[in-house]
């Protein structure tokens, strides 16, 4: 800890620190911002992935419903 | 002007001592907007504009919002090793009238706070780009960033007048970044990208530089010009242009360029030719050159940033607006 008293900020040092800080906090908003939209992207696109996968698997499996076979007159 | 040999450069710099100590036991008086001249926006715009293109023309396709994300990496590390190339350059940008208004000579932002700025934004490029695409390119930014500050601004800059020709491979990357965002991988056509800009550099910087020769060599930076004289630099300008136009042309053979690409680009190459060709019929960069001397490197210097947006204009106009007619091959 030191005895030097705090120097107080002129107007002009206090008002570049207020705007330094507020645009770090809007940086920091940003970053968050990006990382969540990754986020979402990544999970939207293995949501559509496991769909397909899934269809494809239905789609090949033998109790899947074959198309109804065309009936012929006697 | 004849060249001095490297041994005879001395910068008479401002000591990196007197930087520090100016901004040393204040607070400082930085605002964003400084923040923002250390990424180097104007560089930052060509930056995002070649990367797009790259991004664009690379088979296969990218989430929209992810590639928006990806350009933002690029910008982001862009800026990130602008502010490293100041943090180290600081000397010498105080010696030269172009560059003594930066945030770190002018005194408006601290050296150690830019270094601290530029790794920082480094790391989150560099994350922020593996996040949203792939390794190949987030690690492919990484080298471009650690090209331009460490191999670039400390090594070359300083030691060879090879310094532009060598360091053009770090502005040659984003490109191939954005190619590899994409695909995970680069291609052919993806380095015939990164040559086009590597083999641009040295006549757009040369040109310049023969403008500001006296400038370089009050700092000690062993600029072409310096070294060899103004007449070898404009040569080394016009045999640089016939490569670029070469080069240029390639893009036509492999299929990445269509037909508006061949249109776009045979025109440039002849007006950079014309330029070129007209800069080394000057005497600019000699003791003697008089206002027509400078306005034709003028010329040419600015004629070379239009040069590129044009032709990977081009390039964005028919990958991205679907107006891809290839000349071979179709």
């Amino acid at each position: 800890m030191t005895d030097e008293p705090a120097r107080r900020l002129t107007p002009e040092e206090a008002a570049a620190r207020r705007s330094r800080n507020m645009w770090l906090a809007v940086v920091i908003l940003g970053f968050m911002g990006v990382v969540m939209t990754i986020t979402m992207v990544r999970l939207s696109e293995g949501t559509h992935r496991e769909a397909e996968k899934r269809e494809a698997e239905a789609a090949n499996s033998p109790l899947a419903p074959r198309p109804k076979q065309k009936e012929t007159e006697p | 002007m004849t060249g001095a040999p490297l041994g005879q450069i001395e910068s008479k710099d401002m000591s990196l001592q007197d930087i520090n100590a100016a901004g040393a036991g204040s607070i400082s008086l930085a605002t964003p907007r400084d923040y923002l001249l250390l990424m180097k926006p104007r560089i930052i715009q060509l930056v995002v504009f070649t990367a797009a293109a790259g991004l664009l023309a690379a088979p296969g396709g990218i989430d929209p919002v992810m590639g928006v994300i990806a350009l933002l990496a690029i910008a982001l590390g862009s800026g990130a090793a602008g502010a490293l190339n100041m943090w180290y350059d600081a000397d010498i940008d105080a010696v030269m009238s172009r560059t003594s208004t930066r945030p770190i000579p002018a005194g408006r932002v601290p050296r150690d706070a830019a270094l601290g700025f530029g790794l920082i934004l480094s790391g989150v490029s560099v994350l922020i780009m593996w996040m949203a695409t792939n390794t190949v390119a987030a690690a492919l930014l990484a080298l471009s960033i650690v090209y331009y500050a460490g191999i670039y601004t400390v090594w070359l800059k300083r030691s060879t007048p090879q310094n532009i020709v060598i360091g053009g491979g770090a502005g040659a990357f984003p490109p191939v970044i954005g190619w590899a965002a994409v695909t995970g991988g680069t291609s052919l056509d993806a380095w015939i990208l990164f040559a086009i800009i590597f083999f641009w550099t040295p006549p757009h910087f040369w040109a310049l530089s023969l403008l500001a020769n006296k400038e370089y060599a009050r700092a000690g930076v062993p600029m072409l010009p310096v070294t060899h004289g103004a007449q070898a630099t404009r040569h080394q300008i016009l045999a640089y242009t016939v490569i670029l136009a070469v080069s240029a042309a390639l893009p036509i053979l492999t299929g990445l360029g269509g037909w508006i690409y061949a249109v776009v680009s045979s025109v440039l190459a002849a007006c950079f030719m014309f330029l070129a060709v007209g800069v080394l019929r000057s005497k600019a960069g000699e003791d003697d050159s008089g206002p027509d001397d400078r306005k034709a490197a003028f010329g040419l210097f600015g004629f070379s940033i239009l040069y590129l947006f044009a032709l990977f204009g081009a390039v964005i106009v028919e990958h991205g607006l679907g107006l891809h007619w290839p000349v071979v091959g179709a």
